[in-house]
C-alpha cells in the first residue's frame, strides 16, 4: 500500500510538472512567423548580413552595417496590436496598421504635422464644414498583397464602431447619427459615412462636431482608424461577434502599414520589420529596416543594456546620470501643483486671495523641483510652458509658441507679468503680509495634505513645506504635512464632490499643449463646464462663470473657427486661472533620453506625444 | 483512506468556493474605475462598453452573471491586459517560462540544501559550521531581489559572464537556458538556506539519539548510519517543504522577473490588479488556488508515506 501511494504521488508529481512545463504556451504565445508577405526577412537572413545583435549593436558607428537596425525597449509587450482596442501605443500600432493620416515630424516645416498615409492630399470640406471628402492613394496592399482600397477603410470603420464588439477606441460620437447607431436606433448605412467609390470616403458630421480645421480632420484618423484585413479579422471573432484576439499573435493581425510583426514573444520581446514591396505607405519619411522591441521594466536594467550597446536609446531617470553630457528630454503634458481650496470652511486666510497669491511667489521652484525632480522642468506657468496654439495667419498648418504671443505675454497677475520662474520671495512677503493682516494679526496655521505614494512625493511636500516656513516669518505662517492615501485621494478629498484640503501638495492636470486652455472633461450633459474642469475650484462663481464663458466661446462657439480669438480668450481664460490662484503650478515630469552612437533623435527636445519619432531616428 | 481523501476534496472545494468569492467582492471593492476610459469620451460610448460587461448591474448580479460562467468553465476573456484573448490563455502562454525557471531553481535548491545541511551536522560547532551557518543566516535575510541585482551587476554587467537578461526565444534551448543562470540562482540562494539550515537542526538532533549507537552497533558503517537512519528521519519535518518547493514551481518572483525581463505570471498578475482587469486577476487566482488546494492535499498524504507512524483517515484512539 505504502509504495503504491509513493508511486501514485511520485508521477502525479511529475505528470503535472511535465505537462504544464512542456506546454507551448498556446497558438498566442511565443511565435516567429512569415506568413505576412511583404518583406519577411527570416532571421537567418539578418545573421547573415550582418544584422545580428552579437555582431553589430544598434549605433555602434561602424558604418558597415547596411540594415537600419531600432533596438529599445518597452515596460511590456502591448496588452493588443489591434487599433480598436490598445490605448497607449499609438505609434507602433499606426506602424503596423495604417491610417488615413499619420502624425509625423514635417522635416519641411520642422513641426509635427499630420501627414497623407494611406490618403492622397488633404481632406476636402463642404461649405458649411459638415461633410468632408478623403481621396485615398491607389497602389497601397496589405503585406499579403491584398489591395487597400476605400471598402477595406470602410470594414475596417464598421468593427471598429460595432456595437457588439464594443471596442475601447469608438470613433463615431461626432458624425451624424452615429449615436443612434451605436444605441441600436438606427442601421449603419444611416450613418455619416459613405464610401463614394473604391478610393473615395466621405464623412458627415453633427452639427456643432464637424472639425474645425483640415488639421481637425485630418486628426479624426488616429490610431483607432487604423485599417485591418477583413479576412484576418473574421478569423479571429468569437461565435457571437462579441469578441476578437485580433492583434494578439502575430497570426492573427495582418500588416496594412509599413512593418510587419515577425516576431511577438508575449512579455518579452517584438520585432517588426520593413515591407519592401513598394505597397506600404510613408516608405520615404520612416527610417528603420528592423525594429526590436525588448520588454524591460526595471531601469538599471535598461540602462545596463543601454551600457552594453544592447540599445539605441534609453531612459535614464537615475540621479547618477544627471550630469552625463548628451542628454535629451522629454516633458509630460501634466501640470503638477499645489491644490489651494479656496472654498475651505476650516481655513478663513484660504478664502483671501493674498495668501494664496504669497504662497504662488513664495515657491522657489527652480531650486526645489530640480532637487527632487532631477527631470522635471520646474514652471509656473498655468498652461504647459511648451503649450501652442494655431498660426491664426495658417491654422491648418503651422502653430505658434503660445507663451511668446503678445497675447500670453500681456498676462498679468494682480499688476505683476506672469513668468515661468514665479519666484518673488519680496513680493511674496508683501502678500503675506496682508493676508496675516486681513487674518486679525493672528498666525496663519495649515496642514496640507500629501500622497503617501512614494518616497519622492513625500520628500517633495518637505521640500515645499521647508520652502514657504523658511520664507515667511513663523509668526505668520506655518505649514504642517499630513499624509494620505494616494489611491483615494481624488475621490475623497480632490474631486469636486469631495473638496476635503485646505492645501493638497500632490496632482495636477492634464493638458494638451495643442490646446492647454481646454481642461475640462467635456461632459456636455453639465451646462457650466468649469464644474468639470481638472482646475478642481474657482474661488467665486462669478470667476467660475466667466471663465466658463470664454471656454464655450472657445470650444464651441464663435471662436472655434477663429484662431486669433481662440487665442486672445486662451490668454483670458489663463489670466483668469492666475489671478484666482486656487491652484499653484509648479512643474512638469519629464524623462532623460541618451542615444547610443550611430543613432541620432531627429528633432533634440521629445515631444511630448510621440517623443523622439522613433520611426524618424537618423542613422549616421 | 478513500473517506480521507474524499473529506479532503469535499473541503478543498469549500474553501476553493469561498475564496473565489472573497476575491471577487474584494476586487470589486477596491477604489477606481474598472474601465479607465478617457473622461472625454462620449456618454453612449461608455455605457455601451460598461453594458457589455454588465458593469452598470448591481454587484450581486455581476456576481451570479459570474459564477454562471464559471459553472460553465468559461472564465471570460480579459478586459485590458490582453483585450480579446481567453483568461486562461493569457495564464498558459505566461506559464511555461515560469514553470522552467523554477523547475531548475528546485532542481538546484533540493541537493545543494540537503547537503549543506548535512555537512553542517555532521561538523557541528566546527569552523566550517559556523562559516556556513553565517552564510545561511546572510542568504535568508538578504531579499532575492538584492542578490539578484548584485549578481546581475557584476556578473552580467561588469564581467559579462551572463546575458543580463532572459533571451528572447520562444523555446527552451541552451542560450535561453543559458541567460536563466542568474535568475534560477536569484530564486534558489533562499531555498537553499532554508533547507540547509532546517536540515542541520533535526540532523544534529537525530544524530545524539539512542537509535544511532544501537545502528553503529548493529555494525553499520558512519555513512549508513547517516544516510539510513539519520538523514530518513530528519527529512519528516521538511518532506511538506519538498512539496510546496514543487508547488512553489508554478509561482514566480515579480521583482526577480522585472529585474531579468522574465515574461513570467507575476507580471500580468500585477498588470491585471493595478489595471483593474478582474477577470483576468480572478482566472489567476482561480488557477492557483486549485493548484494550492490540489499539492495541500498531496501534501497530507506524503506525510503517511514519509513516515509509517503517520496514518491518515484512522478512527482515534478510544
Amino acid at each position: 500500500m505504502k509504495k503504491r501511494l509513493t508511486r501514485i504521488l511520485s508521477v502525479l508529481l511529475i505528470a503535472m510538472l511535465l505537462l504544464t512545463a512542456c506546454g507551448g504556451g498556446g497558438n498566442s504565445g511565443s511565435q516567429t512567423s512569415n506568413n505576412q508577405g511583404g518583406n519577411n526577412s527570416s532571421t537567418e537572413d539578418k545573421t547573415n548580413n550582418g544584422g545580428s545583435e552579437d555582431e553589430a549593436p544598434a549605433g555602434d558607428g561602424s558604418g558597415e552595417t547596411t540594415e537600419k537596425v531600432l533596438r529599445i525597449t518597452f515596460g511590456d509587450t502591448p496588452t493588443t496590436l489591434s487599433p480598436f482596442n490598445n490605448a497607449s501605443d499609438y505609434e507602433l500600432v499606426n506602424d503596423i496598421h495604417a491610417t488615413l493620416y499619420r502624425e509625423v515630424y514635417d522635416v519641411e516645416t520642422q513641426s509635427k504635422a499630420w501627414l497623407p498615409c494611406l490618403a492622397e492630399g488633404d481632406p476636402v470640406p463642404s461649405d458649411d464644414m459638415l461633410t468632408w471628402t478623403v481621396k485615398m492613394h491607389e497602389g497601397y496592399t496589405f503585406a499579403n498583397g491584398d489591395p487597400i482600397t476605400a471598402n477595406d477603410f470602410a470594414y475596417s470603420f464598421k468593427m471598429l464602431n460595432d456595437p457588439k464588439l464594443a471596442n475601447r477606441n469608438i470613433t463615431l460620437s461626432d458624425l451624424v447619427n452615429g449615436e443612434a447607431y451605436l444605441a441600436g436606433e438606427c442601421a449603419w448605412e444611416d450613418v455619416g459615412f459613405k464610401v463614394l467609390d473604391d478610393y473615395t470616403l466621405q464623412f458627415t458630421f453633427e452639427k456643432d462636431h464637424e472639425p474645425a480645421t483640415v488639421r481637425d480632420m485630418r486628426a479624426f484618423f488616429w490610431m483607432g482608424t487604423g485599417v485591418i484585413h477583413q479576412p484576418t479579422f473574421e478569423a479571429t471573432l468569437n461565435a457571437d461577434g462579441t469578441q476578437s484576439s485580433y492583434g494578439s499573435s502575430v497570426d492573427t493581425l495582418m500588416s496594412s502599414g509599413l512593418y510587419v510583426v515577425t516576431q511577438l514573444i508575449e512579455g518579452q520581446s517584438l520585432v517588426l520589420e520593413r515591407r519592401t514591396d513598394g505597397g506600404a505607405p510613408m516608405a520615404d519619411i520612416f527610417t528603420p529596416d528592423r525594429v526590436e522591441y525588448t520588454a524591460v521594466s526595471d531601469p538599471n536594467t535598461v540602462v545596463q543594456l543601454f551600457e552594453q550597446g544592447k540599445l539605441s536609446y534609453c531612459v535614464a531617470n537615475q540621479d547618477e546620470y544627471a550630469n552625463y553630457s548628451g542628454a535629451h528630454f522629454v516633458y509630460t503634458p501634466n501640470n503638477y501643483g499645489i491644490f489651494l481650496n479656496s472654498r475651505t470652511p476650516s481655513v478663513e486666510a484660504l478664502k483671501d486671495v493674498n495668501l494664496r497669491l504669497a504662497l504662488y511667489w513664495g515657491l522657489d521652484r527652480d531650486n526645489v523641483v530640480p532637487t527632487v525632480y532631477g527631470t522635471a522642468m520646474p514652471s509656473a506657468y498655468l498652461y504647459m510652458p511648451y503649450a501652442t496654439m494655431p498660426d491664426p495667419a495658417d491654422p491648418d498648418n503651422a502653430t505658434i509658441d503660445y507663451h511668446s504671443s503678445p497675447e500670453a505675454q500681456a498676462i498679468r497677475i494682480d499688476g505683476h507679468p506672469a513668468t515661468q520662474s514665479g519666484y518673488d520671495p519680496e513680493l511674496a512677503k508683501e502678500y503675506m503680509q496682508k493676508a496675516y493682516e486681513n487674518n486679525g494679526n493672528q498666525k496663519i496655521a495649515i496642514t496640507a495634505l500629501y500622497s503617501d505614494y512614494n518616497d519622492k512625493a513625500r520628500t517633495w511636500a518637505e521640500a515645499v513645506q521647508s520652502c514657504w516656513n523658511s520664507l515667511f516669518d513663523p509668526n505668520m505662517f506655518e505649514l504642517s504635512l499630513q499624509a494620505t492615501a494616494n489611491a483615494t485621494m481624488y475621490e475623497e478629498n480632490l474631486a469636486r464632490t469631495a473638496l476635503k484640503y485646505d492645501i493638497c501638495i500632490a496632482g495636477g492636470w492634464y493638458q494638451d499643449p495643442s490646446q492647454a486652455w481646454n481642461n475640462t472633461n467635456w461632459v456636455p450633459d453639465d451646462s457650466i463646464y468649469a464644474y468639470n474642469s481638472q482646475y478642481c475650484i474657482f474661488a467665486d462663481d462669478e470667476t467660475m462663470y466667466k471663465w466658463n464663458e470664454l471656454f464655450e466661446q472657445n470650444a464651441l462657439g464663435d471662436y472655434k473657427r477663429n484662431d486669433q480669438g481662440k487665442l486672445e480668450n486662451a490668454a483670458k481664460m489663463e489670466e483668469i486661472l492666475y489671478n484666482d490662484c486656487s491652484f499653484i503650478p509648479c512643474y512638469s515630469s519629464g524623462n532623460r533620453y541618451f542615444f547610443a552612437d550611430g543613432v541620432r533623435p531627429i528633432v533634440e527636445e521629445g515631444d511630448w506625444s510621440l517623443e523622439f519619432y522613433r520611426m524618424q531616428t537618423i542613422f549616421e | 483512506m478513500l473517506k480521507y481523501i474524499i473529506q479532503r476534496i469535499i473541503a478543498a472545494f469549500c474553501t476553493f468556493v469561498v475564496v473565489v468569492v472573497v476575491v471577487f467582492f474584494v476586487l470589486h471593492f477596491m477604489p477606481g474605475e474598472i474601465l479607465d476610459l478617457s473622461p472625454k469620451i462620449d456618454r453612449s460610448v461608455r455605457e455601451l462598453i460598461m453594458a457589455k460587461y454588465h458593469l452598470n448591474e448591481p454587484l450581486i448580479v455581476q456576481f451570479g452573471y459570474t459564477m454562471r460562467d464559471y459553472l460553465r468553465l468559461d472564465f471570460g476573456y480579459s478586459l485590458k491586459v490582453r483585450p480579446g484573448v481567453p483568461v486562461m490563455n493569457v495564464v498558459l502562454e505566461r506559464l511555461p517560462v515560469t514553470i522552467q525557471l523554477n523547475y531548475f531553481s528546485a532542481i538546484v535548491i533540493l541537493p545543494f540544501g540537503m547537503i549543506f545541511g548535512i555537512l553542517m551536522a555532521v561538523k557541528k560547532d566546527t569552523i566550517f559550521d559556523h562559516i556556513s551557518s553565517t552564510i545561511v543566516i546572510l542568504l535568508i535575510s538578504v531579499p532575492s531581489f538584492v542578490l539578484a541585482a548584485l549578481m546581475q551587476y557584476i556578473l552580467g554587467f561588469k564581467l559579462e559572464w551572463f546575458p543580463l537578461i532572459l533571451e528572447a526565444e520562444p523555446h527552451l534551448t541552451w542560450t535561453k537556458f543559458y541567460s536563466m543562470i542568474m535568475p534560477i540562482l536569484a530564486l534558489s540562494f533562499g531555498g537553499i538556506a532554508s533547507i540547509a539550515r532546517t536540515l542541520r537542526a533535526e540532523m544534529a538532533e537525530v544524530l545524539t539519539m539512542d537509535f544511532m549507537m544501537l545502528a553503529k552497533a548493529k555494525g553499520l558503517t558512519y555513512r549508513q548510519t547517516l544516510l539510513r537512519h539519520a538523514l530518513r528521519n530528519s527529512c519528516v519535518p521538511l518532506a511538506s517543504t519538498f512539496l510546496y518547493l514543487f508547488l512553489g514551481v508554478l509561482s514566480s518572483s515579480l521583482v526577480i522577473e522585472q529585474i531579468f525581463g522574465v515574461p513570467g505570471l507575476s507580471k500580468t498578475m500585477m498588470a491585471a490588479i493595478n489595471g483593474h482587469d478582474h477577470w483576468l486577476t480572478m482566472g489567476i487566482v482561480i488557477f492557483y488556488c486549485f493548484i494550492g488546494l490540489f499539492m495541500a492535499i498531496l501534501a497530507d498524504l506524503s506525510y503517511g508515506v514519509v513516515d509509517p507512524r503517520i496514518r491518515m483517515g484512522g478512527k482515534k484512539d478510544e
